[in-house]
């Protein structure tokens, strides 16, 4: 046995030689794909590793307790019973202006206490700022709000109230996450200058934060857990660091989605789209069975030649793309840094390259299995009589049955071994959505091939009608190298058409109807005064919704199916996020709600129990139904709240959404502040509003939605240029399927070639049947492509997302045309050398 | 039962290595058979010649695939060193063929990417010789190909390719070494060394030789003469 093995190993080393180039080209499509899974999957447990390692410097402390409303003394004892260090901090939002003039921003003021952070640090340029902030000196900011706004360190500014100077940059500070919630700059002061300038008098939305470090022995789950009424009967959120970890990670993991799904695409392409021409390369081998065979070598011996040849381009690929993939991931990190404000530690990841490499070995032997099966029953009387008839046999076809199945399985195997997830159960998705994907585009090109040669038929050049019918010529793999190319096409404007939906609904200044500023924290008695300032400005009071804050008095009880909602428990538990929401009433939905159950209730007559509508995702996350009863609390008062009908909320409209609207009758105007909206022409007007509102209105909050969501933009192009670099891996994917299919068919092209020009085609007639061929191979790959992103961007957009269906015709075309240049390109370059060549040569070569 | 008409010039009493009997093969065409081997019948004593002949398409390669257990016959029998070929397995006739057959083809079958060293190695290296290298060696510079040993069969002309095939046949030492049309692809003066060193090989070692061919003088240099024509051995015409 060991003997065969060794004999086999040699054998199939030397049987390579010549063919290795092709071979390596085999090998390059399947590296270019392993590399994509290698890099992505790497790239992404570094980014789980890093969160997991700095936990605790992202929180700053072990744990954080949250409260909207500064600690109250009896919310003080209780903290101070938990033990351990705490530091303090508050949080809000506020317009900050240059006092030299120029245009207000909206920042995120965080006051903070020397003790901050327990963990990690905050660090400055120039270093040592922080020193000076904290013996109040000034404040740091994010160095793009102040290279916005045309500033220098030592500038003073305005922040509320307060006059102040810019003391350092701000460029790294714990509490941070990643993602959107990195989109309004920052700006930090001590808690101490805060209260002095009395910055908080009149605010409403203001965080008040307790960090604790805890001894080093601390169960800090278990505290959370012991503790978990008093937390709630304190109307105090909390969060730990282990919280902070696992929310980042399934953050992360939300938006891996999509680049996973795409270099899983790109291995799986790999390794099938070489497949048809790595069994082209094995059947070309009969003659060399059958003299073998004829020699002695047995059936299983001279299988295990090629076996061998397979798994060791699927492997050999594999290696490649593993070590390729490797370096890939620091390429990753650049590209997504925008969206992911982490030291990522780039890590060795051997156990996903080993799979990825096992994964490519195993997918490329069983996608040749039918090849296998026609050798293994190939006779050695054809070494004596090639073109003698195969036998026909009931268990040869059983056999190539099996083998296709087999072919199948390696694929949905190889799928499976290579999506990411922690379960089984998360691989299958993962698995189901790739091949689901692949049979939809595989379809697709079959019917553009199907459709082009139906146009062949009724061509009137000769020259093109020859050029399209060689889609279909044997083993010319149009419909693999399609298929590969296509998802290239698919992935690139799948990401471009999901990106315009998103900038169509966000950036675009909308109808003067629509709202694109919003000012916050307006207190019932500033609201006509507010309204007189925006119409001396000729702006509009777009809506003007009252906002009270509430609390649910008893998160646990009403769930009705927690089971089905593991994380909406954990999410009341440790972050708190659901046991405080904002709230409004009103008379009437607006454009951008529907009623999707139960009864909108206009008015509240004061008796009985009040009947609520409330965000049907929040109920559907929460198991709530029409019908369910909810004890809030608001300014300690109890109120019985009853679920009247559930709404469906467009949450992408610019304006004042909320969780749950009350009826007009349930509060007093008095009991909370306002939330005002108004359309600004452009940027210029907008900044004019809160540049006016910062100055008349300190503790209003105007929020330029535009210009928040212009950071939205950026990070979905820090995203879009994550599906750009898998994209282009699976453009070499794509190349090296076509380059390794045209090699592998280049015995009959140079057949044809030599034949037509034998009969005395005109070169220039050639040349145009094979550029017809290549360019009509790229443009059904453009168009399935294309077809598919367009048909997968609605869906997505309709249903997922609710954005609106916009075509960057742009990209899209450039695309499309891209695609049948590269392969005319690429097809001019196979070519070049038939053309070349001798007529005389096709009767050497039939000999 | 047609009889293989022959001329032997060999007594009786050597071993017999080969017998045909009723051997008949037919391929599918379609939906019909076609017959091409019908009812042969033979027998082979070690240390002969035999020479099969006949027109094109009369089933001589075909006899020659049954009998050396390439093909498995429609119907009758092809025993082989006392083993009816037909009862083995692929993997036990490829194990009989690769330590007792030889084989020499027309088209000379030699793999393209191994040179003519490693090509005439390759049944020794697949037995597990120890000595395969030295005897590929030998074989070449017994074949006038020694300075050649390293070029690979596209560097070679026929006559070299044919005699490299020559030499590949014999390193295993085999019992019987069937050849098909081993001078079809050869002009007349590469044949005729070609068959020279056929029959000098077949002296020195006793090797039994099956020739499949169209030159009647090669086939009048065997001790057995088996004309074909279609499908079936035929009496041979008198001289």
């Amino acid at each position: 046995m060991f003997r065969t093995l060794t004999w086999a190993l040699a054998m199939a080393w030397r049987d390579s030689r010549r063919e290795r180039g092709r071979l390596f080209l085999f090998a390059v499509a399947v590296a270019a794909g392993v590399g994509a899974v290698v890099a992505v999957s790497g790239f992404g447990r570094s980014v789980q590793k890093s969160i997991s390692y700095q936990a605790k410097s992202l929180l700053g402390a072990d744990m954080v307790v949250s409260s909207s409303a500064e600690f109250t003394a009896s919310q003080e004892r209780f903290l101070n019973s938990i033990g351990g260090e705490q530091a303090h901090e508050v949080a809000f939002a506020s317009l900050v202006r240059p006092a030299k003039g120029g245009a207000a921003r909206l920042v995120q003021v965080r006051g903070i206490e020397s003790a901050f952070p327990f963990y990690g640090r905050i660090e400055t340029v120039p270093q040592g700022s922080l020193d000076g902030m904290r013996s109040g000196r000034g404040l740091l900011a994010d160095a793009a709000l102040i290279s916005q706004m045309g500033l220098r360190i030592g500038d003073a500014i305005h922040i509320g109230g307060l006059k102040t100077e810019i003391w350092g940059t701000l460029t790294e500070a714990p509490g941070e996450g990643f993602g959107v919630g990195m989109m309004v700059p920052r700006v930090y002061m001590t808690l101490p200058d805060i209260y002095r300038a009395s910055l908080l008098k009149g605010r409403t939305m203001v965080k008040h934060h307790a960090y604790f470090r805890l001894p080093p022995d601390t169960d800090v789950a278990a505290l959370v857990e012991q503790r978990a009424d008093d937390f709630r009967e304190l109307e105090l959120g909390v969060e730990t660091a282990k919280a902070r970890e696992l929310r980042m990670g399934r953050v992360w993991k939300n938006t891996a989605a999509f680049l996973n799904l795409a270099s899983l695409l790109a291995a799986l392409l790999g390794v099938t789209g070489i497949a048809g021409a790595m069994q082209l390369h094995l059947l070309g081998r009969t003659e060399r069975i059958a003299t073998l065979r004829c020699i002695g070598v047995s059936p299983s011996a001279a299988f295990l030649v090629y076996a061998i040849q397979a798994v060791g381009v699927g492997v050999g690929g594999g290696v490649l793309g593993a070590g390729a993939g490797a370096f890939m991931q620091n390429a990753l990190t650049v590209v997504l840094s925008r969206f992911i404000l982490l030291d990522v530690r780039i890590e060795p990841v051997w156990d996903i390259a080993a799979l990825a490499v096992a994964a490519a070995g195993l997918v490329s032997f069983l996608s040749c299995t039918p090849a296998f099966i026609q050798l293994r029953h190939l006779s050695p009387f054809q070494a004596l009589r090639p073109s003698v008839p195969g036998k026909k046999n009931t268990r040869k076809e059983t056999s190539a049955w099996a083998a296709y199945t087999l072919a199948g399985a390696g694929i949905v195997l190889g799928s499976l071994l290579l999506a990411p997830g922690e379960s089984w159960g998360q691989k299958s998705v993962f698995a189901a959505v790739c091949c689901g994907a692949f049979a939809i585009l595989s379809a697709l090109v079959t019917a553009g091939i199907w459709g082009t040669c139906a146009m062949a038929r009724s061509g009137k050049s000769y020259a093109v009608r020859h050029g399209l019918a060689n889609l279909r010529r044997p083993q010319n793999r149009s419909h693999s190298v399609a298929v590969a190319l296509g998802f290239s096409v698919f992935v690139i404007c799948f990401a471009a058409l999901v990106q315009r939906g998103f900038e169509d609904k966000l950036l675009q200044p909308g109808e003067p109807d629509m709202s694109n500023v919003v000012l916050v924290d307006v207190r019932p008695a500033q609201v006509p005064a507010v309204a007189r300032l925006l119409q001396s400005m000729g702006l509009p009071l777009l809506e003007s919704s009252p906002v009270v804050s509430l609390r649910l008095a008893d998160p646990a009880k009403p769930a009705k199916d927690e089971k089905k909602h593991p994380t909406s428990r954990d999410t009341k538990h440790e972050s708190g996020w659901l046991g405080e929401y904002k709230a409004t009433w009103r008379e009437a939905l607006t454009t951008g709600e529907k009623i999707a159950a139960g009864e909108w209730k206009t008015r509240y007559a004061g008796v009985g129990v009040i009947p609520v509508s409330v965000e049907s995702g929040l109920a559907a996350d929460m198991g709530w139904d029409i019908g369910t009863r909810l004890d809030f609390t608001h300014g300690g008062r109890p109120m019985k709240v009853e679920i009247a009908s559930l709404r469906s909320v467009d949450w992408m409209q610019i304006r004042p959404n909320f969780h749950f609207v009350f009826p007009p009758g349930v509060f007093d105007e008095l009991d909370g502040s306002f939330m005002l909206s108004t359309h600004a022409r452009n940027t210029e007007q907008s900044g004019q509003v809160m540049a006016a509102v910062s100055r008349e209105f300190p503790t209003v909050s105007a929020v330029d939605l535009g210009l928040a969501m212009s950071l939205v933009d950026d990070i979905a192009r820090s995203v879009r240029g994550g599906a750009r670099f898998l994209a282009g891996l699976m453009i070499v994917v794509g190349l090296a399927v076509l380059l390794a299919s045209a090699s592998a068919s280049q015995t009959e092209r140079l057949r044809e070639c030599i034949l037509m020009r034998t009969l005395g085609m005109p070169s220039k007639i050639v040349k145009t049947i094979f550029a017809v061929e290549f360019v009509a191979v790229g443009t059904v790959a453009s168009f399935s492509g294309a077809s598919a992103a367009l048909g997968g961007a609605w869906l997505v957009g309709r249903y997922a997302l609710g954005i609106p269906f916009a075509v960057p015709v742009g990209t899209l075309v450039a695309v499309v045309f891209a695609v049948p240049l590269f392969t005319w390109l690429s097809g001019w370059v196979i070519t070049a050398d038939l053309l070349k060549r001798s007529p005389m040569d096709v009767l050497r070569y039939g000999q | 039962m047609s009889q293989g008409s022959s001329t032997s010039k060999e007594s009786g009493s050597k071993v017999l290595l080969l017998v045909a009997d009723g051997l008949c093969k037919s391929f599918s065409s379609g939906q019909a058979q076609l017959p091409v081997v019908r009812d042969v019948s033979f027998r082979l004593a070690e240390k002969t010649t035999c020479a099969i002949v006949g027109p094109s398409g009369s089933g001589k390669t075909t006899l020659l695939g049954l009998c050396a257990g390439l093909d498995t016959p429609s119907s009758g029998r092809a025993i082989l060193f006392g083993h009816d070929l037909a009862d083995m397995s692929e993997e036990e006739r490829a194990a009989l063929r690769l330590k007792n057959v030889g084989f020499i083809f027309q088209n000379f079958q030699l793999i393209p990417t191994l040179t003519a060293l490693e090509n005439v190695m390759l049944p020794a290296e697949v037995l597990g010789t120890a000595t395969a290298r030295k005897d590929a060696m030998d074989l070449l510079a017994a074949v006038g190909l020694v300075d050649r040993a390293h070029h690979y069969p596209g560097e070679l002309s026929g006559g070299e390719q044919q005699r490299t095939s020559i030499a590949r046949a014999f390193i295993n030492r085999p019992r019987i070494l069937f050849a098909d049309e081993p001078t079809g692809n050869l002009d007349a003066d590469t044949s005729y060394s070609v068959v020279s060193l056929l029959y000098q090989v077949h002296k020195l070692l006793g090797t039994t030789l099956v020739l499949v061919t169209h030159n009647i003088d090669l086939a009048k240099a065997a001790d057995q003469l088996l004309r074909m024509e279609a499908g079936r051995i035929v009496p041979d015409l008198p001289a």
